[in-house]
């Protein structure tokens, strides 16, 4: 097969050449690629190529964001919003996107953990309602992992669960925490049918309530107890995150209540340890959403009838770095922001006009309209990234 | 500025001479110019003539820089064989040119993007290295991403 004659062929093309070419091509194929022979499949599951496949996915123009809604995993309200969409002719439209099959009975009762690096995590009570079955799905691959459920047995009637990514170890990972009696409040899962957990974004707690905490490590494919638990002075923390930025560099990060004062808790990945970190001192109690701006932690605040203020956090975990960034005013008082996306577009839903920023350090403000309205509260707003991050498919059944 | 030309020197000893400031867009020209002057001939033991001639003839355009970039996608459409094309990256890669290289590496991955796996291997000529049963065995362990 391999002809002598020809000038060009795979032993003298050069290796650089190769990976440029490769690099250009949509994950999906390069799935197909691994089997084309040995070395393509070592070098296609290298992880400095996976690396440089998404780094270069990531900064490619094309935004597309997937909205993924809690409670409602239907092919039907799955919706794709493309940004941007002309300067990519060359991206097919990810039509080919096809939620996971779960079972019929599961799909009101999803809820999506986060993204990180093209990656989605999301879960649904089990059959028997005993357990909580976790899923990492890759939707450029269409592949999904299913975590294998966790050797603490343990019974507790609240979950929360955050999804999200270690730099340091090139490991995803899931943090679930679990209580025995507290409250899990707003979107609550309607549990009826199995009245054993609920599951939520926000979590109340009372004082006696320990809060167990446990990580998913994909790269070890094993649960892992969190030795370092939550300080009991935590009494309520909420996931704020609308937008899925949050967890891409080790970090995962809560708004939540300590002795009573507002509080920014915070989870290492790598250390799998919490912490917690101080909001700017003026920042009102009616905050609305945690973020990441220019690739820091930044605090949306509601700050009174029209306005919002953007606190950005210049020295990550130093409490006198905040800076107040930028101010925006909703006239209309019918705008609900969801965040800031990783490429700095603010993006919120608006009856009317854009806000009005008077300190547009924003590139773009985006009005983004969600079908049934979009509760920031209720959906994820998730870039899609093409994205080679392996997650190892189910033997049986590819989705 | 005076027009000073350079001489190149393909692999098959064909030499082609170009003005200085249009040569310098390859880094690597560039680097050698500083070092030296590069008065004498500047060979190119990697590149045949064939794209040589094809290079200089991107480094000879005279495009506004606004129509740059739809000139070196259309200057590589037209160049369209996979192995010319593959060539051409190469020398682009030799030379430090990155734009030329880019669009070269971009045509080939546009051109494979919907190759089956016996096209890709047929286009880059790939020996496939797998017995049957190997390769059944890995299209089971991938059969989800066909």
């Amino acid at each position: 097969m391999a002809s002598s004659q020809q000038p060009t062929s795979m032993e003298n093309l050069p290796h650089d050449i190769l990976l440029y070419i490769l690099i250009r091509l949509p994950a999906k194929q390069l799935g197909q690629m691994r089997c084309v022979s040995k070395p393509w499949d070592f070098l296609l599951s290298q992880p400095s190529f996976v690396k440089s496949h998404l780094h270069r996915s990531t900064n490619l123009n094309d935004e597309i964001f997937l909205v993924l809604s809690d409670g409602n995993y239907d092919e039907d309200t799955f919706s794709i919003t493309p940004h941007d969409f002309s300067r990519s002719p060359r991206l097919d439209f990810p039509g080919f996107i096809k939620l996971p099959a779960i079972p019929f009975s599961a799909r009101n009762k999803v809820i999506f953990f986060g993204s990180v690096n093209g990656l989605i995590s999301f879960g649904f009570p089990s059959h028997h309602g005993d357990d909580f079955v976790v899923k990492i799905w890759n939707p450029s691959l269409s592949a999904v992992l299913t975590v294998p459920s966790s050797d603490y047995k343990q019974h507790f009637d609240c979950l929360h669960f955050r999804f999200g990514y270690d730099p340091k170890t090139d490991d995803y990972k899931i943090v679930k925490l679990m209580s025995s009696s507290g409250i899990w409040c707003r979107l609550v899962i309607n549990m009826h049918e199995y009245d054993f957990f609920t599951v939520g974004r926000s979590f109340i707690r009372n004082a006696e309530d320990l809060v167990e905490g446990e990580v998913y490590s994909m790269k070890k494919g094993s649960w892992k107890l969190i030795t370092n638990r939550l300080s009991s002075h935590v009494t309520m923390f909420s996931d704020e995150e609308t937008v899925c930025v949050d967890g891409h560099d080790g970090h995962l990060h809560w708004l939540g209540y300590v002795e009573g004062r507002q509080m920014i808790v915070s989870f290492d990945l790598g250390l799998e340890s919490f912490g917690e970190i101080s909001l700017p001192d003026s920042v009102n109690v009616y905050w609305n959403g945690l973020g990441i701006y220019g690739g820091k932690l930044c605090v949306t605040s509601f700050s009174r009838f029209d306005h919002y203020e953007v606190w950005v956090m210049n020295e990550y975990g130093v409490t006198d770095s905040w800076v107040k960034m930028n101010v925006f005013s909703d006239s209309s008082g019918e705008m609900g922001p969801y965040g800031f996306t990783s490429t700095n577009k603010f993006l919120f839903r608006s009856l009317s006009d854009c806000p009005d920023f008077d300190n547009p350090g924003v590139e773009k403000v985006e009005s983004f309209m969600i079908r049934d309205g979009g509760d920031p509260d209720e959906i994820k707003i998730v870039r899609y990234v093409d994205s080679l991050v392996w997650v190892a498919p189910a033997k049986h059944g590819a989705c | 500025m005076s027009k000073k030309t350079l001489t190149l020197m393909s692999k098959d000893k064909q030499l082609f001479n170009i003005e200085e400031h249009l040569a310098v867009q390859s880094v690597t020209i560039r680097n050698m110019v500083k070092e030296d002057g590069a008065s004498s001939v500047i060979p190119l033991p990697r590149v045949d003539s064939e794209t040589l001639a094809l290079v200089i003839e991107y480094l000879n355009r005279q495009q506004a820089p606004e129509e740059d970039e739809d000139y070196v996608k259309k200057f590589v459409d037209e160049r369209g064989e996979i192995p010319t094309l593959l060539e051409l990256a190469q020398a682009a890669l030799d030379l430090d040119i990155k734009k030329l290289m880019d669009a070269a590496c971009m045509k080939v991955a546009d051109l494979i993007k919907d190759f089956t796996l016996e096209e890709v291997r047929e286009a880059l000529r790939i020996e496939n290295d797998r017995t049957p049963e190997e390769e059944k065995a890995i299209r089971d362990e991938f059969q989800w991403a066909f």
